[in-house]
């Protein structure tokens, strides 16, 4: 499932012939290091970016709706005559954290979740993955949209809500990664070595299981980027007037005829965001010769 | 397959009890005393007491979960908070609008993402593969909403191919070509993310199927090229269904953001316009009753899934 | 070229090079051999040896993805050159396969007899449906199925491995064909059906006519079934002749050493004999002799020239001038 280039065909050869040939070596494809290299920008962006650009709040109504390369407005002004460039790089910090803190927090608690469903008997981990596969009865935006509107908006409660409905996928993957440690022959070892079942998953299970989860959990960034802009374009994120790329696409559609250009431009950082994730997920997984599951 | 089958309904019973029970929590979980907001700032404690007790508040959770449950089942899902009507036909009218947006989206992402994937598992090298990965990439790293928006503006607003929001033009006779019309825009802005994972799925099933031992054990049979690939394509039909009925879950799910950008009276645009008025009974019908269809759309996957592999229906 | 007296299956200084975007892999070196009718050629080697992809090759089964060379006649009829059209009719009609895993040989989704009918209908041997029905029955039946009729209607998950490859057996003699190629068609089944599989194919080519080629790792596999050995080693045949004396006496230090390796019973030996280090890399086979690195007979002549097979007895050859000093007068 390799996004943009691939090595030749192996498919057609024999095994003769591929299992002899000399292993090619596994490195970054191109496309990957660019990623890399784009989400390294955004962080960055996020971290010193607001000290550069302006003030994202300050606006001046005489100056409203300013097109691109006015001077002083590099990617002119909104509505209510704020820079978009100071809004956008303000933005980067509230959606870039939107997006990761539900994914880390998916992260723990899936590992966590996955690992013991896949350490445990068959009731135990019959009853930890069939409550988690309710989760996957539901539309997953839906899901999160209910959970954050009977929680209020703010940023926190969107957070959360993208968090519940990203832990069952991120437990599926560590739960399956976890079943079939538990099948290969050196956890047996371990156990007629006498280790107990926490010492096993933690010294034989999490180190072989970290690489598929973070490989998963990062292709997972892109999508909660997205869903998390997607709330705040709902109403249901951060309030006005703090930035966030999904309120900006939110804020700017009203403006959709006069300047159709405005909503684009945060709608763009969404997807570059995203795409940069996406295939440095890609990357990774190839990197570290990791099999990606369904995203959920 | 009938024994397949009644397991696999017997299976969407816990499920569906699931669902149940986490929207009853999405209820509970709402911060405040619903009291006090319904009766607002003038309500005595009197009052208020006597309210809770009305409302069965009092009760132990697991007694208002069932009463919610028999509620919810004979058809009574609360009251709009906005439109002080009941919900239930409101939601329902709105699935089906939302349904016939699914199905065309559905639709359009399967013959996509089949066309992509096909070309770019069979094809790895070349102009055409490349724009095909490409494709698949950008599709699933969109936006719905930005992606919708910018339709709007090129295609409906500017050009004035398409009519820009709804799902019948007022003035009209409300034919099958006027919904169609209303239909292009809201679907294949729907169809995109769908399309992209399907791509990317059946391009690696492709794969997988191609590099099996029995296309070469088939080729050595004498059999023609064509029709060792119908034995191949036949093969992946699982996993795309697999795929296909995990699809149907982004579909019902992206809905809100499409049918918030182009009115489209479903489900969705219904759910937007009740997070603004913060009318929660019809969120949670909205969500409960999208589970609900979703289930039971996995449940014709899994049906047609073991009809077509006898791997599974055993 | 009188297909009455050419043998079913004549092969010529084969070469089989696999060609990707950034290289090309010779695989096989010029590999000769006939079979007659009726008899059998074991190819014996390592894995990488190039035994299975022999095999392929005359099948032509590797399409873009190699380059072959030399000749391949079946009954006289030369198959290069042959457009995909013709090669269609060979294939599963003249010369038919027998692939290692009988598992993904069958098309999981599709019922055996179904899977028979097909290929008699494409080979226009049955093609009225309830004809090519009964037909198939009686080929399972012919395989040694006990219960043709239910193991028609099965698929392919619902049969034991050996019942499967008797399917896939079923499936390749469907047609009558002259050449029947099985590749190493007992390696995934459990040891206690590997025979009755070998003995059904015996049983078959006798009954048959039919001229099989066997590739196997197996020596024991190529000591019970007999026929004529050629062992082969990095692409090449190293040494060629009837399977009892080659095994028994071989002429060519690699079958020596592969006859070592094996612990026989009943046969007093100091220590287990094996041979030294791990064969070249397939694309990486090193000048002269292939095997002279790893060869205790190795002299330095032998990193020079790769040494032809040469006739060094009786309906016996071997590529190995160390052993045998004097081609063909020696020994006669």
């Amino acid at each position: 499932m390799t996004a943009l280039t691939e090595p030749a065909p192996a498919a057609s050869l024999p095994d003769a012939v591929t299992a002899a040939a000399p292993a090619r070596r596994r490195r970054m494809t191109a496309s990957a290091t660019v990623a890399a290299a784009v989400v390294l920008l955004i962080v960055l962006t996020a971290l010193v970016g607001p000290l550069l650009a302006g003030d994202p709040v300050a606006g001046d109504t005489a100056h409203r709706l300013l097109p691109a390369g006015t001077p002083g407005h590099l990617l002119g002004t909104d509505g209510q005559g704020r820079d978009v460039l100071a809004r956008l790089v303000d933005g980067t910090r509230l959606s870039l954290l939107a997006g990761l803190v539900p994914v880390a927090f998916a992260a723990l608690v899936g590992t966590g979740l996955g690992v013991t469903a896949g350490l445990s008997g068959k009731w135990g981990q019959r009853l930890i993955m069939r409550t988690l596969d309710v989760f996957y009865a539901f539309p997953a935006v839906l899901l999160a949209v209910a959970i954050a509107a009977a929680l209020g908006s703010g940023l926190s409660n969107a957070i959360i809500a993208l968090a519940v409905i990203l832990v069952p996928p991120v437990a599926r993957v560590a739960e399956t990664e976890t079943r079939r440690l538990v099948d290969l022959d050196y956890m047996e070892a371990a156990r007629a070595s006498g280790a107990t079942r926490s010492a096993i998953a933690l010294r034989q299970v999490l180190p072989n299981v970290a690489p598929p989860v973070i490989v998963y959990c990062t292709a997972l960034i892109g999508l909660s980027i997205v869903y998390a802009a997607g709330l705040s374009f709902l109403g249901l994120g951060i309030s006005p007037p703090t930035p966030e790329w999904g309120l900006m696409v939110s804020e700017h559609t009203q403006y959709i005829y006069s300047a159709p250009f405005l909503a684009a431009i945060p709608a763009l950082a969404i997807l570059v965001a995203s795409v940069a994730f996406n295939v440095l997920g890609d990357g990774l997984r190839d990197l570290l010769d990791v099999r990606g599951e369904a995203r959920a | 397959m009938p024994g397949y089958l009644g397991r696999r309904l017997l299976m969407t019973i816990p499920i569906l009890i699931g669902v149940s029970i986490v929207i009853f929590i999405t209820i509970k979980i709402i911060p405040g005393d619903p009291v006090a907001s319904m009766l607002g700032p003038t309500g005595s404690p009197e009052a208020r007491a006597a309210l809770h007790a009305r409302l069965g508040l009092d009760n132990p959770l697991p007694v208002q979960y069932f009463t919610w449950l028999g509620h919810t089942l004979t058809g009574d899902f609360g009251t709009s908070i906005t439109r002080h009507d009941a919900v239930a036909p409101i939601v329902l009218d709105a699935l089906l609008n939302t349904l016939v947006l699914t199905v065309a989206a559905g639709a359009l992402a399967i013959v996509l993402g089949l066309l992509v994937g096909a070309l770019t598992g069979l094809r790895r090298t070349g102009i055409a593969a490349r724009l095909g990965n490409a494709f698949a990439l950008f599709s699933i790293s969109v936006p719905q909403y930005s992606i919708g928006l910018l339709l709007i503006i090129y295609l409906a607003s500017n050009a004035g191919l398409f009519p820009v929001s709804g799902m019948h033009n007022p003035n009209g006779d409300g034919g099958f070509a006027d919904l169609v019309d209303h239909l292009i825009l809201p679907a294949v802005t729907a169809a995109l993310v769908p399309a992209g994972i399907i791509a990317r799925m059946f391009r690696s099933s492709v794969l997988d199927v191609m590099s099996m031992d029995f296309v070469e054990a088939l080729t050595a049979r004498g059999l023609s090229r064509p029709r060792v690939m119908r034995h191949a394509f036949h093969n992946t039909v699982p996993s795309l269904l697999t795929v296909a009925g995990l699809q149907v879950g982004y579909l019902l799910g992206g809905v809100v953001f499409v049918e918030a950008v182009f009115a489209w009276p479903g489900i969705g645009l219904l759910v937007y316009q009740s997070i603004t008025q913060r009318d929660l009974p019809v969120i949670q019908a909205g969500v409960l009753v999208s589970a609900f269809a979703f289930v039971l759309i996995n449940l014709v996957v899994d049906a047609l899934h073991g009809l077509v592999d006898p791997r599974i229906r055993t | 070229m009188n297909a009455a007296v050419a043998p079913p299956l004549a092969v010529e200084d084969l070469t089989t090079t696999f060609v990707s975007r950034h290289r090309r892999i010779e695989v096989v070196r010029g590999v000769s051999f006939t079979i007659g009718r009726g008899e059998t050629m074991m190819l014996l080697g390592e894995s990488g040896s190039g035994k299975s992809v022999t095999a392929r090759s005359i099948m032509r089964l590797y399409g873009s993805a190699a380059e072959l060379g030399g000749s391949v006649r079946l009954s006289g009829r030369e198959l290069t050159g042959l457009a995909e059209p013709q090669l269609r009719d060979v294939r599963g009609g003249q010369i038919a396969l027998v692939p290692q895993d009988p598992t993904g040989a069958l098309d999981p989704l599709r019922r055996i007899g179904a899977q028979l009918a097909e290929t008699l209908a494409v080979h226009g041997v049955e093609r009225v449906k309830t004809a090519a029905r009964r037909r198939a029955e009686e080929l399972l039946a012919m395989v040694g199925i006990p219960d043709p009729k239910r193991v028609a209607g099965s698929y392919p998950h619902e049969l034991s491995g050996g019942m499967r490859q008797r399917a896939v057996i079923a499936i390749a003699v469907s047609c009558d064909p002259q050449v029947l190629i099985a590749d190493e068609p007992t390696t995934a089944l459990d040891v206690t059906v590997q025979a009755q599989i070998l003995e059904l194919i015996a049983d078959l080519q006798q009954r048959l006519g039919m001229a099989v080629l066997m590739v196997t790792h197996d020596v024991g596999v190529a000591a019970d079934f007999g026929g004529r050995v050629g062992v082969m080693y990095a692409g090449r045949l190293v040494e060629e002749g009837p399977a009892p004396q080659v095994l028994s006496a071989p002429r060519h230090p690699y079958t020596a050493g592969l006859l070592e390796s094996l612990p026989t019973p009943g046969v007093a030996r100091g220590a287990l004999h094996s041979i030294v280090g791990a064969p070249p890399a397939v694309g990486a086979f090193p000048d002269g002799c292939a095997f002279a690195p790893r060869c205790p007979r190795a002299r330095p002549s032998c990193t020079q020239a790769d040494p032809p097979l040469t006739p060094v007895a009786e309906g016996r050859s071997a590529a190995c001038p160390v052993v045998n000093p004097e081609p063909a007068s020696v020994v006669a």
